[in-house]
């Protein structure tokens, strides 16, 4: 959003701001495909990669409203255009309409359920690999380290986005097999390793390509 | 090396999903009407489709009053819901005869 349509985006939040009831329905009409995105990646962070199109409408609507409620609160000189600015109410409109969602539990995650349930200490419980530390610890400083991190927040579990990491690391060191060395690592075979780091890097890309705010990925070296 | 980007940025702003999106201003208006009346308000569908009227007009409410021939005071207590919409409705109807004015301003039961 830039140059006149963000001068159009600022009238209307003011407008909003200042009660009038019709700037809701430019919001609406204007505006209503990139909130629509910005809901689609709060879907994506919570595991939900596909939704249909009228429940998105829906969303969309509710969406205009949170941001109609709160426009008063936004200023056009912080920054951050106002669905990213209310990315929290936009995730609150995202669970509200989703209800309670979990993803199938995979063989890791019933170990450590059972193990939970028994009483006994969870054996495939790994600690959080360095590797995520190392991200984390890399994005306060680094800009492009922070775009992969917030990208994987995105489109990728926990465990995926270990694995990624992982492999990555161990492909540099000059590891022959990274996926087996990962595998061992983490108790699975090495094709599920090859699957979920395919998985993460289809989905890092497809990312880089259709969100303006993440076309910065596809310079980086890990999604070559 | 080629350092133009725009191309790739046009292609990627066309294959973005916000491009393909279409309001769906009939089922929009509904929802503004539920939230009028949820709010108290008398005439919801009215008073909706008004607002949408305006917005799609890029009018404020005294821009609005003079197409309609009316005092912006009127405008104002009509999208408020403190007014009854006859006096109004002759003016609407004019303006938009396509839009069942007449079925809107029934009252909320």
């Amino acid at each position: 959003v830039e140059g006149e349509r963000f001068d159009q985006l600022v009238e209307v939040m003011d407008a909003m701001a200042a009660g009038d009831g019709a700037a809701v329905f430019v919001l609406y009409n204007e505006f209503g495909g990139v909130i629509g995105a910005a809901l689609r990646r709060e879907l994506r962070a919570v595991g939900v990669d596909s939704v249909r199109s009228d429940e998105l409408g829906e969303l969309v609507m509710d969406a205009c409203f949170e941001l109609n409620d709160c426009a008063g609160a936004w200023r056009a000189g912080g920054g951050a255009l106002p669905w990213t600015w209310a990315a929290r109410r936009l995730r609150n409109v995202v669970t509200r309409h989703l209800g309670v969602y979990a993803d199938s539990l995979d063989d890791d995650h019933g170990a450590d359920l059972r193990a939970v349930e028994s009483g006994t200490p969870a054996t495939s419980g790994a600690p959080e690999p360095e590797e995520v530390e190392v991200l984390r610890a890399l994005a306060i400083i680094d800009d492009e380290c922070a775009l992969l991190r917030q990208a994987l927040a995105v489109v990728a579990t926990e465990r995926d986005r270990a694995l990624l990491l992982e492999l990555k690391v161990q492909a540099g060191l000059g590891d022959p097999s990274p996926a087996l060395t990962v595998a061992n690592r983490n108790a699975m075979r090495p094709d599920a390793v090859r699957q979920a780091v395919k998985r993460t890097l289809d989905r890092l890309r497809h990312l880089a390509r259709t969100d303006e705010h993440f076309a910065g990925l596809s310079c980086l070296a890990i999604l070559r | 090396m080629n350092l133009d980007r725009a191309p790739a940025r046009a292609e990627a702003k066309r294959n973005h999903p916000a491009s393909s999106w279409r309001p769906e201003r009939d089922r929009f208006r509904r929802r503004v009407g539920e939230r009028l009346c949820d709010e108290g308000c008398e005439w919801p569908d009215l008073v909706a489709a008004v607002l949408e009227l305006r917005a799609g007009l890029r009018l404020d409410q005294a821009g609005l009053a003079v197409l309609l021939h009316v005092d912006a005071a009127v405008i104002k207590k009509l999208e408020a819901g403190r007014l009854a919409p006859g006096a109004v409705l002759p003016a609407l109807v004019g303006l938009r005869p396509e839009i069942d004015w007449a079925a809107l301003a029934a009252p909320h039961r």
